[in-house]
């Protein structure tokens, strides 16, 4: 198996917890029981996760609870997951805690919850349009929700948001909305009135996704108005995030391409002696390198932003664009790896029975989370060719 | 500081004052530059330019950082070979004549040399007096070296003598040496029977005449050695062996043209950009497009090769990244080529007399087949992924 990159003995021990912890419970049998679940995930292994691996306050300061690590280990994390396409919180709970932290406001309110496992978060508005003009920059999917001061303090949001990952599940949701002053970020609890949860049917059914409708919800205020660029930086590492998962994906396509073509005979020779196999496998493994190159790069570029001074400026500077070369190289990988390995197999690839579906499920609903290679590539000719 | 930052101040001071008094400068955009392996480039003033260039590096220590002290070398690590990559990176070290020999020849005889040809060949190729080449294909033989079918005869007295036709080596017309690889058993078959020989390319009987590409350059050779005598101390590594001496050749190759090509970083899809802003082409969803992937490609590009660098400098073992960056720079080649001709319209096939830009880019255009050729083409690129990296079977062999 790849061994995978660490760059520290701490995040090489990190990521073998995590395999020993998704070979126990990331199964085919037990991601495949959970396909028809509402719930989509086992509360009993959430716990486990959370006890175990500390993985809902894993970007939650040691202050607010919890492991106060960086984008280098949430990418460890959602790429071994991504790897077996355990069902879990993770993800929108990341997502929802990246939102908080760029924030600023709430991240004393909300995140010693998340980090002692009591809260799951959602990420609503925070996506970006498959079609975003270069010249306009990504627009935003999520506009469509409007907050208004309640005049008591409080904010009362009206809208609706089309796909939010774990939408219905969630106990928190933040959601980013437009005010007068721009956009801003807002926390809803679960069950508020005037807000109605639709659950969507999913391409990829080992994730549950919800249509919010917003009728004058109130909300509490997540954002400071002198963070001006949280939301790029929300938008970014939410591709990232993504992109990491996508990662796992394609390195375990790789794997069961490679370990099908080494075992199945045809024509009396092994179809991974055949270039055209062979070369299916190899174009993978290019992928898969690729993919990491640029994943582990926007990571470090992540994490470097964190830091004070201008070096730590200039990294925040760039991480968008880092980010938008992550996404939109892993997007297209993803759904090319997936869609290699039903070849690969053949008939046997097409069955239900196969995981390979699940894993072309996955690539296709990898591929739009967050805008797709050509949204952003269309980010990225925006700041190569139109002048700022 | 660490010795290894201060190795890289001192290697930054040095280029930072010699690069602009030595005109080590890129003196135009990278991206498109005309190919390494055009005729021109070998001029005499080039080459000129090019020896001054690496006695220069021999002088102040940085040519040979990790070979060692007792031929020329410095005696130093990969991780200072690696920091001297990165910090030349920037500026435009005319070496291009010296890279087969530094890249391919240089490892091979130090890896299967005697101590005697060691003593007699390194130190020259490292100061820039001695150019090497190197001689594999033959026209039965390409991807399939094992095809050779140049001959070696033993002498009585212990020379040899040989006859053949070799093919496809770079810069034959200005070399002085090159590595031989040719049939010393002529019972073998395929891989046994192989030697590799130090040939002085000025031998009596060596007729080297140069190839016409398809891009008009004429950077490739075909060679004929109408029964040369090479002295019997011209074998590197054992009689019989020189398949296992060439795959440390062909390695070093595959890796020097995969990084060779990584260097420029952005340049490519900055000067598309730039272009397409010059040309009003901000509304072009389509090229945005194909400039954007360019840019994403030269990212990723630069990424692996930073991995490799940054997996040397940790001690670490790094992955297959190097493989990976010939196959993956060749396609991006191909991808910057199709933006620059959407960029050029129909003046990508007719420009006005003089248009230099456009010039360049056919040239570009005609010389990207060769890219997914030499050194290993895509198709074996990917047998040695998928064998060697992936273990998957090779194809069946006729027995």
């Amino acid at each position: 198996m790849d061994a995978g990159t660490a760059r520290t003995d701490a995040q090489a021990a990190f990521r073998q917890e995590l395999r020993s912890f998704t070979k126990a419970h990331g199964t085919s049998q037990a991601v495949r029981a959970l396909l028809d679940d509402p719930a989509g995930y086992d509360p009993a292994v959430w716990e486990l996760m959370a006890k175990q691996l500390g993985l809902p306050g894993l970007i939650v300061g040691e202050e607010h609870g919890g492991s106060g690590a960086g984008a280098a280990e949430a990418v460890i994390a959602l790429e071994e997951l991504g790897a077996v396409m355990l069902p879990s919180p993770f993800l929108p709970t990341l997502l929802g805690t990246v939102a908080v932290l760029a924030g600023g406001r709430a991240a004393g309110r909300i995140l010693p919850a998340v980090a002692a496992g009591q809260q799951r978060l959602a990420l609503a508005g925070a996506d970006v349009a498959s079609t975003g003009l270069a010249s306009t920059g990504l627009a935003s999917t999520g506009g469509e929700v409007s907050a208004t001061a309640d005049g008591d303090g409080g904010w009362r949001l009206t809208g609706q948001v089309p796909c939010v990952l774990d939408g219905a599940g969630a106990s928190l949701i933040l959601v980013v909305a437009s005010t007068g002053e721009g956009p801003a970020l807002f926390a809803v609890q679960a069950g508020a009135p005037g807000l109605t949860a639709v659950a969507l049917e999913t391409l990829d059914l080992t994730r549950r996704e919800a249509r919010l409708s917003f009728d004058a919800v109130p909300a509490e205020l997540a954002s400071d108005p002198d963070q001006a660029a949280w939301l790029t930086r929300v938008r970014a590492l939410a591709a990232l995030a993504v992109a990491a998962g996508s990662l796992g994906g394609i390195r375990r396509c790789l794997e069961m391409a490679t370990g099908y073509a080494k075992e199945r005979t045809a024509f009396g020779r092994t179809i991974g002696s055949f270039q055209a196999v062979k070369h299916m496998c190899a174009d993978m493994l290019v992928d898969l390198e690729c993919t990491r190159a640029a994943v582990e790069h926007a990571a470090k570029v992540a994490d470097r932003a964190d830091e004070s001074g201008p070096p730590g400026e200039a990294a925040a500077a760039a991480l968008p664009a880092a980010c938008s070369v992550a996404k939109a190289y892993a997007s297209d990988a993803v759904v090319r790896a997936a869609t290699t390995l039903i070849q690969v197999h053949g008939g046997l690839g097409f069955t239900w029975e196969h995981d390979a579906h699940l894993f072309y499920r996955r690539a296709f609903s990898d591929e739009q989370l967050f805008g797709d290679a050509a949204a952003h590539r269309a980010q990225l000719a925006a700041a190569l060719v139109v002048p700022a | 500081m660490t010795g290894l930052d201060a190795y890289r101040q001192q290697v930054r001071a040095w280029l930072a004052e010699q690069a602009p008094a030595e005109g080590w400068l890129p003196s135009e955009p990278a991206a498109l530059a005309a190919d390494s392996e055009d005729g021109a480039r070998t001029a005499a003033d080039t080459l000129a330019r090019a020896r001054r260039a690496q006695a220069a590096l021999f002088e102040a220590g940085y040519t040979g950082i990790s070979w060692p002290p007792e031929y020329g070398g410095q005696g130093l690590s990969n991780r200072e070979q690696v920091v001297f990559n990165q910090e030349s990176e920037q500026y435009d070290l005319p070496v291009f004549p010296f890279l087969i020999g530094l890249g391919m020849c240089g490892p091979t005889v130090l890896s299967a040399g005697t101590p005697e040809q060691k003593e007699r060949y390194i130190r020259p190729m490292l100061r820039g007096e001695e150019i090497w080449c190197q001689m594999f294909s033959e026209p039965g033989a390409g991807s399939d070296v094992a095809g050779i079918r140049t001959r070696a005869a033993r002498q009585f007295d212990g020379s040899w003598l040989v006859r053949g036709h070799k093919i496809w080596t770079s810069g034959a017309q200005y070399c002085d040496f090159g590595l031989l690889l040719a049939r010393s058993d002529p019972d073998s078959t395929r891989h046994a029977g192989l030697t590799m020989f130090v040939v002085d390319m000025h031998s009596p009987g060596i007729r080297i005449e140069p190839l016409r590409q398809m891009n008009g350059g004429s950077g490739f050779n075909e060679i004929f050695f109408e029964d040369v005598v090479l002295p019997p101390d011209a074998t590197v590594g054992e009689v019989g062996r020189g398949w296992h001496v060439a795959i440390v050749t062909l390695m070093n190759e595959r890796v020097a043209i995969g990084a060779g090509r990584s260097r420029g970083g952005s340049a490519m899809s900055a000067e598309l950009a730039a272009r397409a802003r010059a040309a009003g082409r901000e509304g072009d969803s389509y090229l945005l497009d194909q400039i954007a992937d360019v840019y994403v490609r030269e990212q990723v590009l630069k990424y692996l090769s930073e991995a490799v660098n940054e997996a040397v400098l940790a001690g670490r073992t790094p992955g297959p990244q190097g493989s990976i960056a010939k196959l993956f720079s060749t396609d991006l080649g191909r991808r910057g080529n199709a933006a620059a001709r959407r960029l050029a319209g129909s003046r990508a096939q007719a420009w006005e007399p003089g248009d230099a830009e456009a010039a360049r880019q056919a040239q570009q255009l005609l010389s990207a087949p060769g890219w997914s050729i030499a050194g290993g083409t895509d198709e074996i690129m990917r047998n040695i992924l998928g064998e060697r990296v992936l273990g998957l079977a090779r194809e069946p062999r006729p027995s």
